[in-house]
């Protein structure tokens, strides 16, 4: 039992390290990062030109602020922890990969740690420039609130990207897909007031174990509250969501490990 | 090599083709659906302008994914020729680097073209049933002038990126030009330093003379956009063309001198 604790954790350290040092050396990822704040100020812009006045108000610019963070830590796991095993598959080591006997599940941790440092240095970016070009106080109401929230939300996003990378890897184009969920899940998980969204789609969202993380981070951060829910209930059923989530997600990763054996890439 | 061009480009991907057109759609949906949300559906976009607030995202949204695509096909043609080693089969052959440039350019133009017409068809349609086929064409003819500047521009880019090495810098000029396009939104609402950013790029002038010409007032279609537009494309052609020359003899020295 303890050599294979050991072994686990020596792959998952192994795994980490790899991941850290490809995707975070040389140049690239810094510059990467630099433009990840130009986006997301292109994005709030652009959302607000729908009534510029709001430009004025620092609560509704603070609240779409957050929002697109939250689209970008999105975007940012769809593309890292979605495309893993795509990327091994087209760079041809999935095979060796499966071959070293080191289970998917462990290995896909690497990049779900790999994208959260990722997302971190971003909204570190983001905050001390996107916030204040735009006259918003990046300080959030509830510091304690908004961490536990950003966590919550990061481990969630994580993990529904987890249960897409077997999919991917089944695909001819898996950019297609992953754009339009780029665009259309972040809709459903809460960044948007629910007030807004027509009953249908309310259902969708209150289904979404993304939304009451986001719901989380946002009251923590701003105070705004878009889901008629209590925090105690939205922690509780975050939770909830994280287990389920990553239970289905290891279940599909060990479906998906047998049947590469099996049929091959 | 126009034709064989052409099979490279649009014919061997059809389905990529229509999933940019689909995205498209639902980019310009988000940020329809974000900012309704945020800013109400009788936002200021909606009430001063003359335009559908939709048709008016459409269009920009069109011009940043059609200026993004260019940006991102040309940008990358020197360094990937580079990498699959064409670049030297082609400095070899006795056709000249531009007549490539130019034979690429063609059928992304018609790409282009294509693509612009179905992701601004709400635009296009109110140019149509309020002015007519004339003024249909009309925008037809700003996207192909507008197209120039930015195949020059990508092209500059393609000059960096083969210079560097990395197409890193891909990504940092993308996030630039959807920030800095001038096309997304009202100029008026970016912080008055940042509004030379959007002055200096193509995006803004295409955005400008296509909005002028579907959302005039009068009867007939506003060309007062298209003189700007001109004088942009001719000042990215002379800095271009000086720049072409330039890179053209260091590159026949040697592809990564």
């Amino acid at each position: 039992m303890v050599l294979l604790r050991s072994t686990i954790l020596r792959s998952f350290s192994a795994d980490l390290w790899r991941g850290v040092l490809v995707n975070f050396r040389g140049v690239d990822p810094w510059v990467e990062m630099i433009s990840s704040p130009i986006w997301v100020l292109g994005l709030v812009l652009a959302i607000a030109s729908q009534n510029p006045s709001i430009l004025r108000d620092p609560i509704t610019v603070k609240d779409i602020c957050w929002s697109i963070v939250v689209f970008s830590m999105i975007s940012d796991k769809l593309w890292i922890v979605g495309h893993m095993l795509d990327r091994e598959k087209r760079s041809g080591v999935l095979e060796n990969i499966l071959v070293s006997n080191i289970p998917l599940s462990i290995h896909t941790l690497s990049p779900i740690v790999v994208s959260m440092l990722w997302s971190l240095a971003s909204l570190g970016i983001i905050l001390i420039t996107v916030f204040p070009i735009l006259g918003v106080n990046p300080a959030p109401i509830d510091p304690v609130l908004t961490a536990i929230g950003y966590i919550l939300s990061d481990i969630v996003a994580a993990g529904i990207a987890m249960l897409y990378a077997p999919a991917v890897i089944k695909l001819r184009r898996p950019w297609i897909f992953t754009t339009f969920f780029q665009f259309t899940l972040p809709l459903i998980s809460g960044i948007i007031p629910q007030s807004y969204v027509p009953p249908e789609i309310r259902g969708v969202i209150a289904l979404n174990p993304l939304s009451y993380p986001v719901e989380i981070l946002r009251r923590g951060a701003t105070g705004s509250s878009y889901i008629d829910v209590q925090i105690g209930e939205a922690f509780m059923i975050s939770i909830a969501g994280i287990a389920i989530l990553y239970m289905i997600g290891m279940l599909f990763l060990i479906i998906a490990r047998r049947m590469i054996i099996k049929r091959g890439v | 090599m126009i034709e064989a061009e052409v099979k490279e480009f649009i014919v061997r991907d059809l389905w990529s083709i229509t999933a940019i057109i689909i995205l498209t759609y639902v980019f310009t949906g988000f940020l329809y659906i974000a900012g309704s949300a945020f800013g109400g559906s009788s936002g200021s976009l909606s009430t001063s302008s003359n335009i559908d607030p939709f048709a008016y995202r459409a269009v920009g949204s069109s011009i940043v994914v059609l200026s993004m695509m260019i940006l991102s096909a040309m940008g990358q043609y020197i360094y990937s020729s580079m990498l699959s080693g064409r670049l030297e089969a082609l400095l070899a052959s006795p056709i000249s680097l531009s007549a490539v440039l130019v034979v690429t350019a063609i059928p992304m133009m018609i790409f282009g073209l294509s693509i612009f017409m179905a992701t601004a068809a709400p635009a296009i349609y109110i140019a149509l049933s309020k002015y007519g086929v004339i003024t249909a064409i009309e925008s037809i003819a700003i996207i192909a002038i507008g197209m120039i500047p930015l195949f020059i521009l990508g092209f500059l880019l393609s000059i960096a990126i083969a210079k560097l090495g990395s197409p890193v810098i891909l990504n940092l000029s993308q996030a630039f030009i959807f920030t800095f396009s001038g096309a997304l939104y009202p100029l008026i609402i970016l912080p008055e330093l940042l509004r030379l950013l959007p002055l200096s790029l193509p995006t803004y002038y295409i955005a400008e003379a296509l909005r002028g010409l579907i959302s005039s007032e009068s009867q007939l279609p506003a060309l007062g956009g298209v003189p700007r537009l001109l004088i942009v494309t001719l000042a990215y052609g002379s800095i271009g063309s000086i720049l072409y020359r330039r890179f053209s003899r260091s590159i026949r020295g040697g592809v990564a001198a």
